[in-house]
């Protein structure tokens, strides 16, 4: 016979036993949480108006959670009963002369009732007693007088500035952030990051350099070229007259005469003419060599460029789309350059 | 073909009523179990150890997978929207509310539920069932029962179980990757259960169980003559099932929701 059939009232006991360990204590656990086994003191209080006002509102004194707001209903004489209780752990700090306060704001930022025990008495209220709000004439007396523990500050500002305060603590982390990029970004224009944005201005100031060195040779070719355009626009202004060019070149005494009897001078002129054109055309085939040079460079930088773009887009995005605001910096798939590296480029 | 759909539509009705009245007098015979002392206690245990021990090993596969994955990707997507707490709420809606008494109802059907509409069919055929009614045992009381009981039972603690691997075992797993304090880790996860998610988990089996158990036996003991026919139940039992607990699942969660 098969072992676990054999044996299968004890496996099925302990598959049993086990479960209902588990679930007896997730029960009890979860009946802890939720306060099943605690006991809650009710007292009741009066308002002039629900408004800030709901049924589960958390009773707090001095932040701490000491009970909550069981029931809301309007009496006959048109005024707000609040039935609220204090957990059992907190029991102790309701005393003679303490007195109860709606902390709401008009930003709809939230609120609470504050608890204020009194000061000079160690006795704790009955259960299903009342317990004197601000908007009654009771707490008002309480409030101005010496007996209430009321710590300075502590009114319905306080408790506005108490909801502000973590906002200005997301500003301030924010800016911080905003701090450190912008120091990133003046470190990497000053050169001293090995950021996409710092080896950019580095390629930057190499590729000037070297267009630096090439500019004067460029300044000759463009005065030889400035020049052979000059003679070029003679030349075109004679040939636009060609009744007066033909007589001149066949009369006997005219240009073909001069030009066969010079002794050679307008041939030397020519060839040295064309001396000139073949240097030009030599620091020309130069220049073209160099910019070919430079060229991968150029790529690179611009590449660079691309990057350091997009990472200032995805700066943008990420401070338009700020956790504060709406859901932080999108992922992104990186396309990468194909030539990413000069030694990988094939020339 | 009026005649055709008259025909057809008479025979839907009689089988539905033919089902409705099976259900009822297997109800009746379950609320009787206890007391009647002529059925298998055997039958029972046996029925729990198919179902649910021998089920086990799969269960807690699937939970600790499901409850890691969740884990992982709760804890590397949700701090970047400053919702790092929602990742307990959508362990315990996932893990105890939904995934857990829906993919252990399924499990049960593809293993258990197959296997008994398979085991009736066949002692059908064999005539046992006529063997049983002639010693006084009636076959429904005497095989039906105690399978209901024990499918309703082994769902009930395999999702305890599915819950048990899913919401803590699956921290082990997760812990390789992340690293997240256990003490912080329990803590929230206990703060977020509330007696609605066990409550709703706990409706979820049972119903689940008694879906799964009553058309499987109702398939089972449907198989008339042929050999043939124990395959066809066997199919049309398991996609009953999972389409009722489906339809079950959504009612619940809409009675529970408002």
């Amino acid at each position: 016979m098969k072992f676990g059939f054999r044996h299968a009232d004890k496996f099925v006991g302990l598959f049993v036993l086990i479960a209902i360990i588990f679930i007896t204590a997730s029960v009890v656990v979860t009946g802890v949480n939720q306060r099943w086994f605690s006991r809650d003191y009710e007292y009741f209080t009066r308002f002039r108006t629900a408004e800030g006002l709901s049924v589960g509102m958390a009773i707090k004194l001095r932040g701490f959670q000491i009970g909550k707001v069981e029931r809301i209903i309007l009496n006959d004489k048109n005024q707000v009963d609040i039935t609220f209780v204090i957990y059992d752990t907190f029991i102790n700090k309701v005393v003679g002369n303490s007195m109860i306060e709606l902390a709401s704001n008009p930003l709809g930022l939230g609120g609470g009732i504050n608890f204020y025990p009194g000061k000079n008495s160690k006795e704790i209220i009955p259960e299903f007693s009342f317990i004197p709000s601000d908007q009654t004439a009771e707490g008002k007396k309480l409030s101005e007088s010496d007996l209430l523990d009321k710590p300075e500050g502590q009114d319905a500002i306080t408790a506005l500035m108490e909801n502000v305060d973590p906002i200005l603590n997301d500003v301030d982390s924010l800016l911080l952030s905003m701090t450190a990029l912008l120091n990133t970004v003046d470190s990497a224009l000053s050169g001293n990051q090995s950021s996409p944005i710092g080896g950019m201005l580095l390629n930057l100031e190499g590729t000037t350099q070297k267009f630096n060195t090439i500019l004067p040779v460029i300044e000759t070719i463009m005065q030889d070229v400035n020049r052979m355009t000059t003679s070029l626009s003679l030349l075109m202004a004679e040939l636009e007259d060609p009744t007066g060019l033909i007589p001149k070149l066949i009369d006997p005494t005219g240009s073909f005469d001069t030009m066969l009897n010079d002794d050679n001078i307008l041939f030397d002129q020519i060839l040295i003419l064309l001396n000139d054109v073949h240097a030009n055309l030599d620091n020309l085939a130069s220049i073209t060599g160099d910019i070919r040079g430079i060229t991968p460079e150029l790529n690179s930088v611009l590449n660079e460029a691309t990057g350091a773009l997009q990472e200032g887009g995805k700066v943008l995005e990420g401070l338009s789309n700020n956790p504060l605001l709406r859901k932080g910096i999108s992922d992104e798939v990186k396309a990468s350059y194909e030539h990413s590296n000069l030694r990988e480029e094939d020339f | 073909m009026v005649e055709s759909i008259g025909w057809w539509f008479r025979n839907k009705i009689k089988s539905i009523s033919y089902a409705f009245n099976f259900f009822l007098f297997l109800l009746k015979e379950t609320v009787n179990f206890p007391w009647n002392k002529r059925v298998g206690f055997k039958v029972l245990i046996m029925q729990i150890y198919f179902t649910g021990v021998e089920a086990l090993s799969v269960i807690a596969l699937i939970s600790l997978g499901i409850g890691a994955v969740i884990i992982i990707q709760g804890v590397s997507i949700l701090p970047m929207f400053g919702q790092s707490s929602l990742m307990y709420s959508i362990l315990i809606m996932i893990i105890t509310r939904e995934l857990g008494p829906l993919l252990t109802a399924f499990i049960i059907t593809a293993r258990s539920g197959s296997a008994i509409t398979t085991e009736l069919g066949n002692m059908v055929i064999s005539h046992e069932m006529e063997a049983y009614m002639s010693i006084g045992l009636h076959p429904i009381s005497y095989l039906g029962v105690p399978r209901l009981y024990g499918v309703v039972l082994a769902m009930l603690f395999l999702n305890i179980y599915f819950n048990l691997f899913g919401l803590l075992g699956s921290y082990i797993v997760a812990s390789f990757i992340h690293n997240l304090p256990f003490d912080e880790y329990l803590l929230n996860l206990i703060q977020t259960l509330s007696f609605e998610d066990i409550f709703s988990a706990f409706l979820k089996s049972i119903v689940f169980g008694v879906i799964v158990a009553v058309v499987s036996i109702y398939y089972g003991f449907d198989v008339n003559r042929a050999v043939t026919e124990v395959p066809q139940k066997t199919i049309k039992s398991i996609g009953t099932s999972i389409t009722l607990c489906i339809l079950a699942d959504a009612v619940i969660v809409i009675l529970t929701r408002i």
